[in-house]
């Protein structure tokens, strides 16, 4: 076989020669059994390429997908139809559910996702913001037991249990989403709470982190409903 | 006013329902490109970027083409783009020589059928993208050349590459 010959074929099968390359070929192809069978199989590799049927993924992605969108709104100031999203929403199925250990995992890493797991594995600080920030916004000074509180922490908690429930339910990229952008999230609530600490008087940063955990918690809203949670 | 039409009209406006409607009717085309052109590990990640870079840029969506053309399209750039990350999870594929011999090696076990789709995944990284581009896609060398920033004559030879690799499958 020789390949000056067989390097020409792709293109004689694909019409992409001039006539007098294509003649050439042609006489070739006459005479030579063993290019006549390579162009054969080429033939068929195309056939079989164009007859290639499209399949949906193993496991439906659109909760992980949802997820994001959440995400970009709330980033975007955009809005998220979710009462109808959730009126439409069919049931999440049931060949996307993982295994117990995955429901651990899924749990475990939902609470280590929060920036606020030391406290809230403390029973008896399960609400009290951490002692170190020290000069929390206006909007979630309220003393409550003498300690500084976020008025979110509560419906966090809540929140991260329902999600950390579903982990039977949820496909592992839907809790890798949800970890990745709660960590986000957190990382964003202990960088202007340092920064706070720093500069305990400046309103900007005071409105900011407000703003920041007013996210999380609407970020972990909107996520509990997209995939159904039962607050 | 088609359905699809209206759906990206809601979806721009931040209805996620429709949205939905919308991923339920291009899933499969767009997941089967990624599989094809990004193997079985990337495709899912690839397919959940796609949508979220779609939803992004949906107000830029004019209706010239349907919405499973448009995300297609934008499917393939994305894609594209990811070629160094790609690369680096597809190691074993870095000797062609190597692929040559596993793939002619296949078509000897007895009674082993290999499929086309997982026969596309020993592929080395151009050539399957250019075949899945021309041969599965649809598209012209000379659009694959501008997509990929190759020449139309690389386009040609990295396309007989992969189907001569291919025809060793069919027996």
């Amino acid at each position: 076989m020789d390949k000056h010959w067989t390097d020409s074929l792709s293109e004689f099968l694909d019409g992409h020669l001039d006539p007098a390359e294509r003649r050439e070929i042609d006489r070739h192809l006459e005479t030579c059994e063993e290019c006549r069978g390579v162009l054969e199989d080429l033939k068929a590799v195309v056939v079989e390429a164009r007859g290639l049927q499209d399949r949906e993924p193993a496991q439906d992605l659109w909760p992980s997908i949802a997820a994001g969108l959440v995400m970009r709104g709330q980033a975007a100031g955009d809005v998220i139809h979710l009462e109808e999203h959730r009126r439409t929403k069919a049931p999440v199925p049931s060949y996307v559910r993982v295994t117990m250990p995955q429901l651990a995992a899924a749990g475990l890493v939902l609470m280590m996702a929060s920036g606020a797991a030391a406290w809230m594995l403390r029973p008896a600080l399960s609400d009290t913001w951490p002692a170190t920030f020290a000069s929390p916004s206006a909007i979630w000074t309220a003393s409550r037991g003498g300690g500084p509180v976020s008025p979110y922490a509560e419906e966090v908690k809540v929140l991260e249990e329902a999600l950390s429930r579903l982990g039977d339910v949820l496909a592992p990229s839907t809790v890798r989403i949800i970890q990745k952008n709660l960590i986000i999230i957190d990382q964003a609530i202990e960088e202007s709470a340092e920064a706070l600490r720093n500069d305990p008087n400046d309103e900007f940063l005071r409105d900011y982190l407000d703003w920041v955990l007013r996210r999380k918690v609407e970020y972990l809203r909107e996520t509990a409903a997209i995939v159904g949670a039962e607050i | 006013m088609t359905l699809e039409r209206q759906d990206v009209d809601l979806a721009v406006r931040g209805d996620a329902s429709a949205f939905e409607r919308l991923y339920k009717g291009s899933v499969a085309r767009v997941h089967s490109l990624a599989r094809r052109m990004a193997g079985d590990d990337l495709a899912d990640d690839l397919t959940q970027e796609v949508f979220i870079r779609a939803w992004e840029k949906l107000s830029t969506f004019r209706g010239d083409s349907s919405f499973n053309t448009w995300i297609h399209r934008l499917a393939v750039n994305l894609i594209l783009s990811r070629r160094e990350t790609i690369r680096r999870r597809q190691k074993r594929q870095v000797s062609s020589e190597g692929v040559l011999e596993s793939v002619a090696g296949r078509r000897q076990s007895p009674g082993l059928s290999v499929d086309l789709e997982s026969a596309l995944t020993n592929l080395p990284d151009g050539a399957r993208k250019v075949f899945v581009l021309y041969d599965v896609e649809g598209y012209s060398h000379d659009e694959i050349a501008g997509m990929m920033g190759i020449t139309s004559g690389t386009s040609k030879s990295q396309l007989h590459r992969a189907r001569m690799i291919l025809r060793t499958h069919l027996s």
